[in-house]
C-alpha cells in the first residue's frame, strides 16, 4: 500500500472528527480578542498595521504554542483514547509509514492552523480600520510568523512522544502549559536563545537564529521523532 | 481469495507458539505455552478471566513481545517489524472504532489499511454482517451487539486466511450468536478459513470449534479434538430407593465411595461403575435394598471445564 493510501486515510479521520473543527473555532478567539485588545487599548492614535501586527504575532506565539502541541498530541493520544490503536498495529503497512503519515498531517493541519490565526488577525484589523497598510510588509510578517509555526511545530515532536508513553493526549497538554510558564521565566532570565520553546520566538522577534538555537531546535525536533518512530517500533500494548 | 497461495503454504500449521513465556513484573501471564493449530480448523481457546487467553491473542498479534518463546502463523514468524504477514490474518481484539465516522466510513479506514483495492469490499461485509441499515450511522451510536458486527467486519473485510477472535460474540443477541456461528463455519468449512476464537463460554464454542485447547495459569492444559470429548466427559451412576441410609450401608460395606447430590439422589463417585450399571443394580436387589432409580449421568461442558482446571462449580 503506498503512502498516499494512509494519508489518505488520516485525513478523513481527522476531518470527521469534531476536534478538527472545534479547534479552528476556539484558536479564532485567540487573534479576535487579542487583535480587539491592542487596537482599542490604543490611545495614542498613531496605531498602525506594523505596530499592531508586530504585538499581536507576539502574543500570539504562546497561545500557537499550545495549539500546535495539542494537535501533534491528539492525533497520536485519540487512537489510545479510542482504543483504536489495536487496529493499526497487526496491518500490512510498516508502522514507520503510519508514524509518518500522521506527522505529515499534523504539520499540514499546524500550518493551516498558523495560517488562519494570521488571517483572523488581518481580518480584526480591516474591520477595526487599522492604517498604514503596505503589501510588502504584511507578506514578510507572513512569512515570517509562518517560518516562526514551523520551528514550533519542530519542538511539538516531544509532545507526540509524550502522547504515546502517556497513551493518552491530557499529559502533553499538562507539559505544554508547564513549559508556556517556564518559556517565560527563561526568556525573562535571558535564556531565550537557548530553550527550545522560546527560540522560535526569538526568531520572530529578530528573524534571526545563532548556531547554537539551531543545534537545540533540531535536537529537540529530532528527539521527538526518533523516539516517537521507536516507540511504534518496539513499545508494547498490555 | 487467494488460493493458490494457501495451497502452497497448505503444509505448514497455521498457527504455532513454542513454549510462549510472558512475564509482567512477578506475574506469569503465560508459562511455556504450546499449542498448534491445523488450517481450516475452529480453535476454541478456552479459559477463566486472568487465564492467559488476551495475553495470548496480543502476543499471536505481535502487540506483546514474548519473554522467550516463538509464535509462528502460516509458516511465517510473528514480529512486529513482519507487517507483510498481517494481509493474510484478521483480528477482533476488542471491537474498537473511529467514533465520529459512521459504520460505513470505518470500513473504508479498515479496507485501505489492508490495502483492498477492491472498493466493493466494504458492501460486501457489510450486508455479509448485516449492517445494511446502520452503514450511515455513526459508529458511537451503535447498540453493543452491532459494534461487535462492526469490529468483525474490520476482521473479515480482506478475506484474511487466519482470523483471531477474542471473545466475538459479546454482546450479541441469541440470534446474532447463532449468525456469526454458522458464520464461521461456512468460512471454515467452505473457505478454508483457519479461526481461532477465545472464549469463557464453553456451551458457545463447543457449538462451533473443531478442537478445544483450555488454558489455565497461563500454560494449555487440555487440547481435545471435539469429536473426542465425549469420551473426556464423566460419567456417574446416580441411584435412589425406598431406604436410603440402608443402600448407603451396602454401597460402603462393598467399597463403593459415594455423595450424595443436591436433589437427594446418591451419586457413585467411581466413574467406572457408571460403565456397568446392571452390576450395582444386581447387588442392591440381592441385598434387598431394589434401586427405584439408576440412571448414568454425563457431566455437562461446564463441569468438564471447571474439573479440568482443577475447580469446583462452587468454588469456580
Amino acid at each position: 500500500m503506498n503512502m498516499f493510501s494512509i494519508l489518505h486515510c488520516e485525513l478523513r479521520k481527522i476531518i470527521r472528527a469534531n476536534v478538527f473543527w472545534l479547534v479552528f473555532l476556539v484558536f479564532a478567539f485567540g487573534p479576535i480578542m487579542m487583535g480587539a485588545g491592542i487596537i482599542l487599548s490604543s490611545n495614542t492614535g498613531d496605531l498602525n498595521w506594523q505596530i499592531y501586527l508586530t504585538e499581536l504575532l507576539n502574543n500570539l506565539a504562546a497561545l500557537g504554542l499550545i495549539g500546535y502541541t495539542f494537535i501533534a498530541a491528539w492525533v497520536f493520544g485519540r487512537e489510545f483514547t479510542d482504543r483504536t490503536i489495536k487496529d493499526l498495529l497487526a496491518k500490512p503497512i510498516s508502522r514507520s509509514q503510519i508514524v509518518m503519515s500522521k506527522m505529515l498531517i499534523i504539520l499540514v493541519w499546524n500550518v493551516l492552523l498558523s495560517m488562519y490565526m494570521f488571517a483572523i488577525g488581518l481580518a480584526v484589523g480591516s474591520v477595526l480600520g487599522l492604517t498604514g497598510w503596505s503589501g510588502d510588509f504584511i507578506l514578510n510578517t507572513f512569512f515570517r510568523f509562518v517560518i516562526t509555526s514551523l520551528l514550533f511545530i519542530a519542538v511539538t515532536t516531544p509532545g507526540t512522544l509524550l502522547a504515546n508513553i502517556s497513551k493518552g493526549y491530557l499529559a502533553p497538554l499538562g507539559l505544554i502549559l508547564v513549559i508556556v510558564i517556564f518559556s517565560s521565566v527563561m526568556a525573562s532570565l535571558g535564556f531565550a536563545p537557548y530553550f527550545p520553546w522560546t527560540i522560535p520566538s526569538v526568531f520572530l522577534s529578530t528573524g534571526f537564529l545563532n548556531l547554537n538555537s539551531i543545534i537545540i531546535l533540531a535536537s529537540t525536533g529530532l528527539a521527538g521523532i526518533v523516539g516517537t518512530f521507536a516507540w511504534w517500533r518496539f513499545a508494547e500494548l498490555q | 481469495m487467494n488460493i493458490f497461495s494457501r495451497q502452497k503454504n497448505s503444509g505448514t500449521a497455521a498457527i504455532k507458539i513454542e513454549g510462549l513465556h510472558k512475564n509482567f513484573g512477578d506475574y506469569k501471564a503465560l508459562n511455556n505455552l504450546t499449542l498448534e493449530v491445523r488450517r481450516g480448523e475452529i480453535f476454541g481457546f478456552l479459559g477463566l478471566n486472568g487465564a492467559g487467553k488476551t495475553t495470548t491473542i496480543k502476543a499471536l498479534l505481535g502487540m506483546l513481545r514474548p519473554n522467550s518463546g516463538q509464535i509462528y502463523m502460516l509458516g511465517e514468524k510473528v514480529d512486529a517489524g513482519n507487517y507483510k504477514l498481517w494481509d493474510k490474518v484478521g483480528y477482533l481484539e476488542e471491537a474498537t472504532f473511529y467514533p465520529d465516522l459512521t459504520v460505513f466510513e470505518n470500513l473504508v479506514i479498515a479496507r485501505c489499511m489492508q490495502g483492498v483495492s477492491d472498493k466493493e469490499s466494504v458492501n460486501s461485509v457489510i450486508s455479509k454482517l448485516g449492517l445494511e441499515t446502520h452503514k450511515k450511522k455513526k459508529a458511537k451510536n451503535l447498540s453493543l451487539g452491532n459494534k461487535q458486527r462492526l469490529g468483525l467486519a474490520k476482521a473479515m473485510i480482506h478475506n484474511p486466511e487466519i482470523l483471531i477472535l477474542d471473545e466475538p460474540i459479546n454482546g450479541l443477541d441469541p440470534a446474532g450468536v447463532a449468525e456469526i456461528r454458522n458464520m464461521l463455519y461456512d468460512l471454515a468449512k467452505n473457505y478454508g478459513v483457519t479461526i481461532f476464537i477465545s472464549s469463557h463460554l464453553l456451551e458457545e464454542l463447543a457449538k462451533v470449534a473443531t478442537r478445544i485447547g483450555i488454558i489455565h495459569n497461563g500454560n494449555l492444559i487440555q487440547n481435545i479434538e471435539m469429536n473426542k470429548l465425549e469420551q473426556s466427559l464423566q460419567k456417574n451412576l446416580v441411584l435412589d430407593g425406598r431406604d436410603k441410609n440402608a443402600i448407603k450401608n451396602v454401597l460402603k460395606a462393598h467399597g463403593y465411595g459415594f455423595e450424595e447430590t443436591m436433589d437427594g439422589h446418591i451419586k457413585l463417585i467411581d466413574g467406572h461403575v457408571a460403565e456397568k450399571p446392571e452390576g450395582l443394580a444386581e447387588l442392591l436387589v440381592k441385598s434387598n435394598q431394589p434401586p427405584t432409580l439408576l440412571r448414568v449421568i454425563t457431566e455437562d461442558l461446564e463441569g468438564y471445564f471447571l474439573r479440568t482446571i482443577g475447580m469446583g462449580r462452587g468454588n469456580a
